[in-house]
């Protein structure tokens, strides 16, 4: 018993997986996070400046334990000339990892500079770097540039090394940890229980830039979404370990996400979630999509095949 | 010799990995479960590694109950006198600036949670806008979405009617820094 569970912890954690999907995910969440930060860079001077909402000085004497971080990443952006040009080099950085010109090395270096901006302006953080905290925290321990990269044809072992491996179990996991939280938080309010929730979010003027009071025509819309909302968010995690269900799962998720990101105003948010489904897909279905786009990748390894 | 000391050295990584493996599984599947045994109990252990590196977020999105809207309206005045009104967020921004409005949003929210924040950073940073400015009147308004039968009655439903007036507060701004030339 005990060495079917090392065994099964050892092939779950620690098998070599192929990087396709990784690198396709690379690619994709780094170019939406660079536009999503080049945006942040064109709001510099409200977020970060001494002229801004948060001058350096609010973070050290009112908030001086913002978060409890025991390193104080935001000291690395005490002057404003300083952060001001570390914000373009982190810009730059999520730019070189969409390319693939990374290195774990410079992956950490993007990933301190993302934590020190992330501490130094801690009241304007909503859902995309939430989650970018996470991507981008995994993505440092994982090799990305094996394809689509300058360096990939100079990359012979196309397979994760251990660290990359957990990499990218973990960041699934945590993948699945965000919608069941998502799901549970959602069933301790009144309103979700009630069926009402979504119909008070799409009457956020603030959110939504379309007025729904159509909707009252239709009332059993309304519960109809509010439930199918947690219900799949809480769910979600265990429909992707049934493989028939795995795709369809996808897709109903592809759609909700786009219709969250599009009504809601919160595309970023939803791009960098659904960036994640990449790794869900089955490689030479994969594989198969990006030479449907002309876009040809090299044969799986067959020791990978194998397993 | 050298095939057994790579596979001992592979399992030895794996070993270390692996415990690393369950105290991060640990803290990103306690730590959202803010109020848990486990969480309390190990709180010293589990928040210094979420915290540095930013994986301390509860997922709540729109929950447990989506907020109402919010903004703050503000009158800067000089000596009395009225030199400008706002509200912030803007009520109505463009589709381009959507996603640093999104920030501001949640920095009102965030402010309005913090006891002294309002006070002691937003209202600043709108004196700042207006250098001139000796004081500053604001208001925190919530808004009330109307229900659906509401809207059935005739309510519209993106009005700004239905204003819940939670904090009310007048401050002087920081009088401009003295000129030495």
């Amino acid at each position: 018993m005990i060495k079917k569970i090392l065994t099964f912890w050892n092939d779950f954690w620690f098998a070599p997986i192929d990087l396709l999907n990784i690198s396709v995910f690379r690619v994709l969440y780094g170019a939406g996070a660079v536009v999503f930060y080049m945006n942040r860079q064109l709001d510099f001077k409200f977020l970060y400046s001494e002229q801004g909402i948060f001058p350096y000085a609010v973070l050290e004497k009112v908030f001086p334990d913002a978060y409890h971080s025991p390193v104080r990443w935001a000291s690395l952006l005490a002057h404003e000339s300083t952060a001001y040009l570390l914000h373009w080099v982190f810009v730059g950085l999520i730019l070189a990892l969409t390319l693939g010109l990374l290195n774990r090395f410079f992956k950490l270096v993007m990933l301190t500079l993302y934590l020190a901006f992330f501490f130094r302006n801690i009241s304007v953080l909503y859902g995309p770097d939430m989650i970018s905290s996470c991507w981008l925290f995994y993505l440092c321990l994982i090799p990305t540039n094996a394809y689509f990269s300058p360096f990939s044809r100079k990359i012979s072992n196309k397979q994760s090394d251990l660290l990359g491996s957990v990499g990218i179990k973990l960041m699934l996991v945590h993948f699945c940890v965000i919608y069941a939280y998502s799901g549970f938080e959602k069933m301790k309010g009144q309103t979700w229980w009630r069926g009402d929730a979504i119909w008070n979010v799409l009457g956020n003027g603030q959110m939504v830039s379309w007025d729904f009071s159509f909707l009252h025509h239709i009332p059993w819309a309304v519960p109809i979404l509010t439930f199918t909302t947690v219900l799949w968010e809480c769910y979600f995690p265990l429909l992707l370990l049934y493989r028939p269900l795995r795709y369809p799962s996808l897709i109903f998720g592809l759609i909700l996400h786009l219709m969250i990101g599009i009504l809601l105003n919160i595309p970023f948010f939803s791009y960098f979630m659904i960036c994640v489904y990449v790794l869900l897909i089955d490689r030479d279905d994969l594989a198969k999509l990006l030479q449907r786009g002309r876009i040809s990748v090299t044969p799986l390894t067959p020791s990978l095949r194998e397993s | 010799m050298a095939l057994p000391s790579l596979k001992s050295r592979t399992l030895f990584l794996k070993s270390i990995l692996s415990l690393g493996i369950l105290f991060h599984l640990a803290v990103i599947i306690s730590l959202p479960n803010e109020a848990s045994y486990f969480n309390v109990r190990f709180r010293d252990t589990l928040y210094p590694y979420a915290n540095l590196l930013a994986l301390n977020s509860l997922w709540q999105f729109f929950s447990p109950d989506p907020g109402p809207p919010m903004f703050l309206k503000y009158e800067l005045k000089k000596d009395g006198e009225s030199l400008a009104t706002g509200t912030y967020p803007a009520l109505h921004p463009t589709f381009w600036e959507r996603t640093s409005y999104a920030r501001r949003v949640t920095s009102l929210r965030f402010f309005a949670r913090q006891p002294d924040a309002l006070t002691k950073v937003l209202a600043p940073y709108l004196c700042r806008q207006n250098p001139t400015a000796t004081s500053i009147d604001f208001v925190l308004i919530s808004m009330k979405v109307p229900t659906l039968e509401e809207v059935q009655m005739g309510h519209e439903l993106n009005s700004l009617e239905g204003e819940v007036k939670q904090h009310q507060d007048i401050i002087l701004c920081a009088p401009p820094p003295e000129d030495d030339s």
